[in-house]
């Protein structure tokens, strides 16, 4: 690949760690000189139910969504995990996912501001083996969702409160619409994992049962944080 | 779990801490205090660290679903009719349980518990209708408050002196430990589901509830003549050994037991209720509610038991023994001291600051509140010693601090309005209540002064402080937003608005 001539191939990497530590994440990983973060609040889903009815179960999370030079896919994640080590269990997790398209503002910035590779491995053409799972569901069932998906093999999940904005909003007040409340919940699986839990998830909260449940995969190129199985 | 736990253990003890050194230090030099007070005193601030450690937790897991839950189902049903008539309801009933307004209204002379309460209440249940219909109709917050204040002021020239500054105390401690978490999810569910800028409309709820209240007393004293009852001091209790101590806690327990059951009775009806004809929340989610609601509990009792018991007397008699010293202009700067401290030990504070750095997604931090927030109390209760020195009238202060506040409405980013002066209500809570007022009645008590007139009204102006210290600080963000936008590097080119498709260039490969 003739790097001079084309532009910087960018990536999203999204990083999931305890609340506050959202902005370390993004020191880390460049600070100003890769000035793409965005923050968002979520929720990681609890280990048990007892601890969860205890008010134990869930921690805040900060979800940061970074754009990066493609070519740090496998390295920032890397990086990221041993700086705020994620190894533990709840530790925080860092993924990217393939872009297929992007302004052409960010990889102008990207391509002068990228921290040095210093020799290190370029992971990104090694296979994909894990996937991102996203669930959307109606409020409340989330955890119907990850009861399901941890029968299949799942071993955590992030949730994000949404709002479902159809077409068709309805008007209960004059001039006053309300959008239906919904909730996101994303799992990070092995590719082997992801057809079981998938189904396992539809069958528990699918679009047939009250939780009216849609689910899509998609292919993660770069990840740490999860232990070694 | 371990992390959860820790949190709130730190969270806790950050906040109920700074003040009882503040209270320890005075009391072994300028203030010496009998050894059974401070005993009393650090029993009690040992009780508030795990009280308010359950209480937010609690609050949480319980109160904040379900105010969500009822005012989006309210709005979901479309009967415009029934929400304003559960909206009054709802807020008639939680007042006239809020513990912190039994607190104050134990503490007036001159007015019936009674009739104080429901006044009160009245107040709030007519004002939350009214701040329904505003996020529904999309009213301009800012005309609202002016209108209401405008009103307010108006009033005052019929209300007796002795009637104002409890007016707007009452209004302060209407919202409370256990009306701020449920009305403060109320609002901000109900402007969720609501399409259009919601993060705007999602507060204010609870500075609009506490205009009702001081409306509603002010008409009250147009027509109704207080007795002259003597004001009777705080007795300081006769502890001498730690059996002692444990004993006066015990004793309050029942007490503040039935206190805040009565207070949570309402809202778990409630609760029933909604989920008879809504069906909202799952089996998983009622658990936790019902874990929370006893945590809340808990919480709640331990917190009361242990203002009740150590920090109004140690309130007191701080107050009367510097009031009665040749050094009585340590008043002020003491005030200063005490006010910065004490917002941060305030439990309602916690869950509204926490909620205001959730729905802004991080913008304005919860560090950003409790900074504006000390500021803001510091000054005011220095301010209100000033008052209890000179006697000066309390309009004096409020006046021109709400003129301001609401000339500052038409300036600043129309979130921040609604933030400041839902702190406002939020900042005068159980602590206000129970340490700050004994405070400045034990000065005024020992300076000879009218309490009716001079005392009361700290709460008024602890109320009316962040909402004129957080609006500044929303100017200033506006500015720094504004400078930011201008400082942005002009004339990029025009390449770094063309997209770049990948997949197109994979394919040529």
């Amino acid at each position: 690949m003739n790097r001079e001539t084309r532009p910087e191939a960018v990536g999203l990497m999204v990083t999931i760690v305890d609340r506050g530590k959202g902005e370390r994440a993004a020191a880390v990983c460049g600070g100003r000189k890769l000035p793409f973060h965005f923050l968002c609040f979520g929720l990681g889903t609890a280990a048990s139910d007892l601890l969860d009815y205890l008010g134990l179960g869930e921690t805040k999370k900060d979800v940061v969504f970074s754009l990066i030079p493609r070519r740090e896919a496998g390295r920032l994640p890397a990086l990221l995990a041993r700086e705020l080590r994620m190894g533990a269990p709840g530790g925080g997790i860092a993924f990217t996912l393939p872009l297929s398209g992007v302004s052409g503002f960010v990889p102008m910035t990207l391509a002068g501001g990228a921290p040095d590779a210093k020799g290190e491995s370029n992971q990104m053409n090694q296979p994909a083996k894990y996937e991102l799972i996203v669930a959307v569901v109606n409020r409340g069932f989330a955890d119907r969702v990850m009861d399901a998906a941890r029968s299949a093999g799942a071993r955590g999940g992030t949730i994000l409160e949404a709002r479902g904005l159809c077409g068709d909003e309805k008007e209960k007040f004059p001039g006053v619409s309300l959008r239906e409340e919904r909730t996101i919940v994303a799992i990070l699986c092995g590719k082997e994992r992801k057809q079981a839990i998938m189904e396992a998830v539809s069958r528990a909260a699918g679009i047939r049962t009250e939780a009216e449940g849609l689910l899509f995969s998609l292919a993660v190129d770069g990840i740490a944080g999860i232990p070694e199985e | 779990m371990k992390k959860n736990l820790k949190e709130k253990i730190r969270e806790a003890l950050s906040s109920v801490l700074p003040i009882t050194a503040v209270v320890l230090v005075l009391s072994v030099t300028a203030v010496p205090m009998p050894i059974g007070t401070v005993l009393l005193f650090l029993t009690g601030a040992a009780l508030l660290i795990v009280g308010m450690g359950l209480f937010t937790l609690g609050a949480e897991m319980a109160m904040i679903p379900m105010g969500e839950g009822i005012s989006i189902e309210l709005t979901k049903s479309g009967r415009i009719r029934l929400a304003a008539a559960a909206c009054f309801v709802l807020g008639v009933l939680i007042t006239v349980a809020e513990p912190d307004l039994q607190v104050l209204a134990h503490q007036v002379p001159s007015i019936p518990d009674d009739v104080l309460v429901w006044t009160t209440a009245l107040g709030t249940g007519a004002f939350l209708v009214l701040a329904m219909a505003r996020v529904l109709l999309r009213k301009n917050l800012a005309w609202m408050f002016a209108a209401s204040y405008a009103l307010i002021f108006a009033l005052t020239l019929f209300a007796p002196p002795d009637f104002i500054p409890m007016a707007f105390d009452s209004g302060g401690v209407t919202t409370g430990s256990v009306t701020v978490p449920f009305l403060m999810a109320f609002g901000v569910g109900l402007a969720s589901i609501r399409g259009g800028s919601s993060q705007d409309d999602s507060f204010g709820w609870l500075g609009f509830s506490s205009v009702g209240p001081v409306m509603a007393v002010l008409v009250l004293g147009a027509w109704y003549r207080p007795s002259t009852a003597e004001y009777a001091p705080t007795p300081v209790p006769d502890v001498f050994t730690t059996r002692d101590v444990a004993r006066q806690f015990l004793a309050s327990l029942p007490a503040s037991g039935k206190k805040v059951l009565l207070a949570l009775a309402p809202i778990l009806a409630l609760l029933v209720l909604f989920q008879t004809v809504f069906r909202r929340f799952q089996k998983h989610e009622l658990i936790k509610i019902g874990v929370g609601i006893l945590y809340t509990l808990a919480g709640l009792v331990l917190f009361l038991a242990g203002v009740d018991v150590g920090f109004v007397p140690a309130g007191h008699f701080l107050g009367s023994e510097i009031g009665a010293s040749e050094h009585r202009w340590l008043l002020v700067p003491l005030g200063m001291l005490i006010g910065y401290f004490i917002v941060s030990a305030e439990p309602a504070v916690h869950l509204l600051n926490r909620q205001i750095e959730e729905v802004s997604n991080g913008a304005i931090s919860q560090k950003f509140m409790f900074r504006s927030l000390s500021a803001g109390v510091s000054v005011s209760i220095a301010l209100s010693m000033v008052r209890i020195l000179t006697g000066i009238s309390i309009l004096w202060f409020l006046i021109p601090g709400y003129a301001a506040a609401l000339a500052l409405t038409f300036f600043v980013p129309p979130i921040f309005t609604g933030i400041a002066f839902d702190s406002g209500g939020v900042a005068s809570g159980t602590m206000t209540a129970t340490f700050v007022l004994p405070f400045a009645m034990g000065a005024c008590a020992s300076l000879g002064g009218n309490v009716m007139t001079d005392a009361f009204g700290v709460v008024a102006m602890v109320a009316m402080a962040p909402v004129v210290a957080i609006q500044a600080m929303g100017l200033l963000y506006r500015r720094r937003v504004e400078r930011a936008a201008r400082e942005k590097p002009a004339g990029l080119p025009e390449a770094a608005d063309a997209i770049i498709d990948y997949e197109e260039e994979n394919s040529d490969e």
